[in-house]
This record gives C-alpha cells, sequence and structure tokens, in this order.
C-alpha cells in the first residue's frame, strides 16, 4: 500500500505538523492511521527521541511532534524519517475489541428521533444500523478521552446541530456528519445524541486514563432500559456541579 | 491553609501546566502568565513550578489560616491586608487603619487570621497571579494541579473557587524576605508570530491584513482562545478540513474569517486553518488581553524565535541562581542587578524571626 509524503511545516517555533492528506479530503485510511501510531509510540519509548520530545499528537492523516526545544527538530524528524522508511520498525499495533453497552433512544438519546427523520430510517432502523456498524477509533481529542471513531454507515449521516446544546451528558453517544463519537465529559456540543453508555470514558486516577485507545475497534451493544441492567448506568459524577 | 471568605468568578489554581499528555485529548491548562508565577516562586523559595492562584475578576476576600508569605504579579488589584479585627466584622468595610496597600511584584508576610483583600473589580487590566511559600497543594492529577475545566480535574475539585473552600499549602522550607521584589514588565500587546503550517493558504493581501490590522479582542474570550475582530480573513475551504493537533499560540482561523489565538485550555485538536503562532516569549501577554483591548502581530523568523527563547530561559536560571543565592546566605539582595528591585525598598527589619517560625499547614 502507498503512503503518501507528507507536507512538514513548523506549527509553533518548538512543534512540527506532519500532513498526509489534501487538506479537503475528509478521509483517513486506517492503514496510515495505524502506521502514525505506530510511529508516535515508537517516538515516545525510544530514549533518544523521548528526550527531545514533550508530546507526539496523532490527529486524523496528521502528526504533531512538540518538542521541548524547536532548535532539535532536525535530529527528532531524522529520527522519525528512519522509523517511518523502514516498516519493519514499527510495530502493527494489536487491536483491541472494546464493547461499549448502549441504552439506546428515550431519554437516553434525545436526538434519535431527530436522526431518524433526517435519514428517513426508522428510529429502530437507526439503532440497528448504528449498533451493527464495525468502528475504529482514529485518534483522540477534542476533549480527555474523546475518540474520534471512523466507520460510521453512511445511511447514517447526519450534519450536525445548527446551535449546539448546552448540556451533553457524560457517556452519550452520538452521531456528527460522518462520525459516531462518545462523549466523556458533560459539555456543550453539536453532535446528535442517540443513546448513552455507562462506561467512564476518561478517568485521570486510571494508569492508563483513556478508556478507548487510537486502533481499537468498537462494538455497541444494545442494552434493554430496565431494571436488569440500571447497575451499568449509574454514574458516581451525575450529581457534580456544573461550571462555565 | 487558606480559606476563601469571598469568592468571585474564575479563581482557580494553576502550576505551570499539564505537559505531555495532549496525545489523550487533555489540554495545558496552567497560570495564563507562566514567567509571573515561575518569577514569583523563585522570590518565595518554592520551586518554579509551584501553584498558585490565577485571579480573573475581584473583588476577593481569602483569609489566612496560618502564617503565609505571598508574591502577587500582574494586574494590581489593589490588595489590602487587615488584621482579625477588621475580618471578624463580616459584611462592613475594613477599618482603614488597619488595612496596609500590597504592592504587586514584591514578597510580603500574611500573617495567621490575616484576610487579603483584592479590592479592584475590574478585569480591564487583566489577571493577576498570586503565588504562595510552599504553594497550593492540591493533588497531581496528570503531573500537574492545574485547574482544567473543560474535563473537570485537577486544581480544587476541578472547578474554580467558590466562597468556603479551604485550599492546603505546601511545607516551605526557604526563609523569603520581605519587600524583596521585581519589576514586572507591562503587555504592549505587539506579539511576535511565526508563520504556520496554513500561513500560505493566506494570500498576499490576508498576510497583510493579518500583520497590519489592530485586533480587537471580543467578549468571548477566556482562557481557551482570544477572539479577535477586525476585517475577515480569507482561506479556501476553513470550514471543512481534517482536524488536526493544535497548541496554544496558534492563530486559527474559522469560516467566519475572525481570527483565534488559542490560549492554556485550547482543545488538542482543531479543523480550522493555522496560519501562524504567538512565540512562546509572549505568551504571557494573553494573561492581560481582555475584552476591550487590541493587539498586533508582528512577523519575526524561526531562529529570532529561538533566540528570544533562549533568552527568557536564560533570564529565569539567572534570576533562580541569584535567588538561591539570597535565600541561603543573608537575605539582602545585592543592588546592582537589573531585575531584582527589592534592593531598593528592603524593609529595614528582614522579619526573619517571623519566616522561620511558619508553620506546615
Amino acid at each position: 500500500m502507498s503512503i503518501p509524503e507528507p507536507r512538514i511545516s513548523f506549527a509553533t517555533e518548538n512543534a512540527i505538523l506532519l500532513k498526509f492528506a489534501e487538506p479537503s479530503l475528509n478521509v483517513s485510511s486506517d492503514h496510515l492511521q495505524g502506521r502514525l501510531h505506530a510511529l508516535a509510540r515508537t517516538l515516545q519509548m525510544k530514549a533518544e527521541a523521548r528526550a527531545l520530545l514533550e508530546d507526539a499528537v496523532v490527529g486524523p492523516a496528521s502528526l504533531l511532534l512538540v518538542l521541548y526545544d524547536g532548535r532539535h527538530a532536525e535530529p527528532l524528524l531524522r529520527q522519525a524519517e528512519a522509523l517511518w522508511l523502514d516498516a519493519a520498525s514499527l510495530p502493527d499495533h494489536t487491536s483491541r475489541v472494546v464493547r461499549i453497552p448502549v441504552r439506546y433512544g428515550g431519554e437516553m438519546g434525545p436526538d434519535l428521533e431527530h436522526v431518524a427523520r433526517a435519514t428517513g430510517l426508522a428510529p429502530q432502523e437507526v439503532i440497528a444500523r448504528h449498533s451493527q456498524g464495525r468502528y475504529r477509533v482514529d485518534c483522540l481529542g477534542f476533549l480527555a478521552g474523546f475518540a474520534y471513531i471512523g466507520g460510521l454507515d453512511s445511511s447514517l449521516y447526519c450534519a450536525r446541530k445548527t446551535v449546539p446544546a448546552i448540556r451533553i451528558a457524560p457517556g452519550s453517544i452520538a452521531i456528527g456528519g460522518t462520525r459516531t463519537g462518545i462523549y466523556p465529559t458533560e459539555s456543550p456540543g453539536g453532535w446528535h445524541i442517540i443513546g448513552r453508555t455507562g462506561l467512564c470514558l476518561f478517568d485521570p486516577a486510571r494508569p492508563e486514563p483513556s478508556l478507548l485507545q487510537p486502533g481499537d475497534e468498537i462494538r455497541f451493544e444494545i442494552m434493554p432500559d430496565d431494571a436488569s441492567t440500571d447497575a451499568m448506568f449509574q454514574r458516581p459524577e451525575d450529581s457534580r456541579q456544573t461550571h462555565d | 491553609m487558606i480559606e476563601v471568605i469571598l469568592a468571585a468568578p474564575m479563581v482557580t489554581v494553576q502550576d505551570t501546566g499539564r505537559r505531555g499528555r495532549r496525545h489523550l485529548g487533555v489540554p495545558r491548562c496552567g497560570m495564563l502568565d507562566e514567567p509571573a508565577l515561575q518569577q514569583a516562586n523563585l522570590l518565595l523559595g518554592n520551586p518554579m513550578d509551584a501553584a498558585g492562584l490565577e485571579i480573573t475578576f475581584g473583588p476577593i476576600k481569602l483569609k489566612a489560616l496560618t502564617d503565609h508569605h505571598i508574591v502577587l504579579m500582574g494586574a494590581d488589584m489593589q490588595a489590602t491586608l487587615s488584621g482579625p479585627a477588621g475580618s471578624a466584622s463580616a459584611g462592613s468595610p475594613d477599618p482603614p487603619a488597619l488595612a496596609a496597600s500590597l504592592p504587586p511584584g514584591f514578597v510580603h508576610p500574611w500573617p495567621a487570621g490575616h484576610t487579603l483583600h483584592l479590592t479592584a473589580a475590574a478585569y480591564g487590566r487583566g489577571r493577576a497571579c498570586l503565588a504562595i511559600a510552599g504553594g497550593i497543594d492540591v493533588p497531581l492529577v496528570l503531573g500537574s494541579r492545574s485547574t482544567d475545566l473543560i474535563n473537570r480535574f485537577g486544581g480544587l475539585d476541578g472547578r474554580a473557587l467558590i466562597t468556603g473552600d479551604q485550599l492546603p499549602v505546601g511545607r516551605s522550607n526557604a526563609l523569603p524576605v520581605p519587600a524583596q521584589g521585581l519589576r514586572q514588565p507591562a503587555a504592549d500587546g505587539q506579539l511576535r508570530i511565526v508563520p504556520g503550517p496554513d500561513y500560505h493558504d493566506l494570500d498576499e493581501r490576508g498576510q497583510q491584513t493579518l500583520l497590519n490590522t489592530r485586533w480587537q479582542i471580543t467578549s468571548s474570550s477566556n482562557r481557551m482562545g482570544l477572539r479577535l475582530d477586525g476585517p475577515r480573513l480569507n482561506l479556501p475551504d476553513a470550514g471543512s478540513r481534517l482536524s488536526y493537533g493544535v497548541l496554544p499560540g496558534q492563530i486559527q482561523v474559522p469560516a467566519d474569517g475572525r481570527p483565534i489565538v488559542l490560549a492554556a485550555d485550547a482543545q488538542t485538536t482543531g479543523g480550522y486553518p493555522c496560519v501562524a503562532s504567538v512565540i512562546g516569549a509572549d505568551l504571557w501577554q494573553l494573561a492581560y488581553l481582555t475584552p476591550g483591548a487590541s493587539l498586533t502581530f508582528t512577523e519575526i523568523d524561526l531562529p529570532s524565535a529561538h533566540r528570544l527563547q533562549q533568552q527568557h530561559a536564560t533570564r529565569l536560571q539567572w534570576l533562580a541562581v541569584q535567588m538561591a543565592k539570597t535565600h541561603a546566605v543573608t537575605g539582602a539582595p545585592s543592588a546592582d542587578q537589573p531585575h531584582i528591585a527589592g534592593a531598593t525598598r528592603e524593609a529595614s527589619k528582614p522579619e526573619r524571626s517571623k519566616a522561620m517560625k511558619e508553620s506546615p499547614s
């Protein structure tokens, strides 16, 4: 598989951005994404690179390398290039399957009806197609632990809200444009909420704070909205105050 | 220990920020005027990254429950200190006779039972930074004590302070020297920038507009970003691009053509073109560029940005060495150093006995 040459530029005097796609090309390939994550992880593990590298942020078809001191961009880029050209040096990500139990519709998914109308599908059909999809985490960003999840069935594409909702509950499962996602924290947002999970997406006290990792395969599983699953949907932080 | 007697919006615990977690979606946060906190910490004998308070609005009142030393930096919020008698009569103004004024930039003792009153309500002159010997001792979360207001962790329960909060203060082994101080630079709103990944998507006229405009800071600006008003900057497909990793200082141009300067709390990825970035050495100014103020951008090249960064680091190192000597030897700073203004205003009594009695809270 051929991988395009990146466009390399300074993002700030201490950070380099590698962009692999045309600016308006709204696609990303699993293969390229996998290689980018492998490159970011490998750089962060190699002592020689880690000494220069504060952070490595993967985006869709891009990698932002944040340096402690931008004057060391040259040696860091040389290491990155050597790894990139030697396919064997970048380990394949062993993909996990993460199952997300979801209560769709009703109070948990207030925008399900809207998505059904916008897509011309019955609400039950929206749920069926969303829960049958095969998804991959392309990258994390926007909020702590928020995953950009690719693989949404094209019949479920739905333009974002014109006016964002002021308060979206943590764990909300949403559709925005061509993507689906899960809000880890209570926040405002412009995506359509079709369901909710009780899983904690981000906990800074955990050794690995983010439940979802780039490359993970995601399966949404339909949970009945009855007493048998109540325990899975209780959230300790529901009582927390809001601050704006 | 400190008690919040009267809070105002947006008083938060901040240190030098949460680094190296952007790949998890975790923003930097931290004191907007980071060098002010670092310098205040050095004056107090703290590690440079000890946590303090960032104060956006007044008036606020804080009461020391144990003996402390503090340095106020940034906007002069007309701080006064009043004794237990003044603070006992809640609701009534402190008797002026008991209120001592505390100029910013200097070490001040803050004895137990005394109330620190930041009287200015204005946000117009920007934010104030309060550093305290020992540092605000909230738990480290992902390597930092900074409050992440978006993701709701760090600082005190991930939120701004409210009336009645109690803040733990760490143990200080240093002997801060009262009346020792630093001159602070004034924010002039002239921000130096280096071109960013999408600079060349601006046509020549757009580049001239970016550099020749006095940009107005709008009221929707906050710790996430400064939203600017002025002529529109037009870029092709500004609204439909792939997101990529972004950093504080970067200048984004959304589809409406009005630039946003990303600040400490900025999210980790963004889908708008980034035309340039404010250099690290000028980022502190964002603390003082508040709605109603204006700013301009001046382009410099990368080597100049790196040189300014090096100068900034060298100055801090020099101050760290000077302060380490001062705290170790006598408490009398030498008079010939350009950055230590305290020599001219040195107290007749160093008050070292009081400092030594300072107890952990």
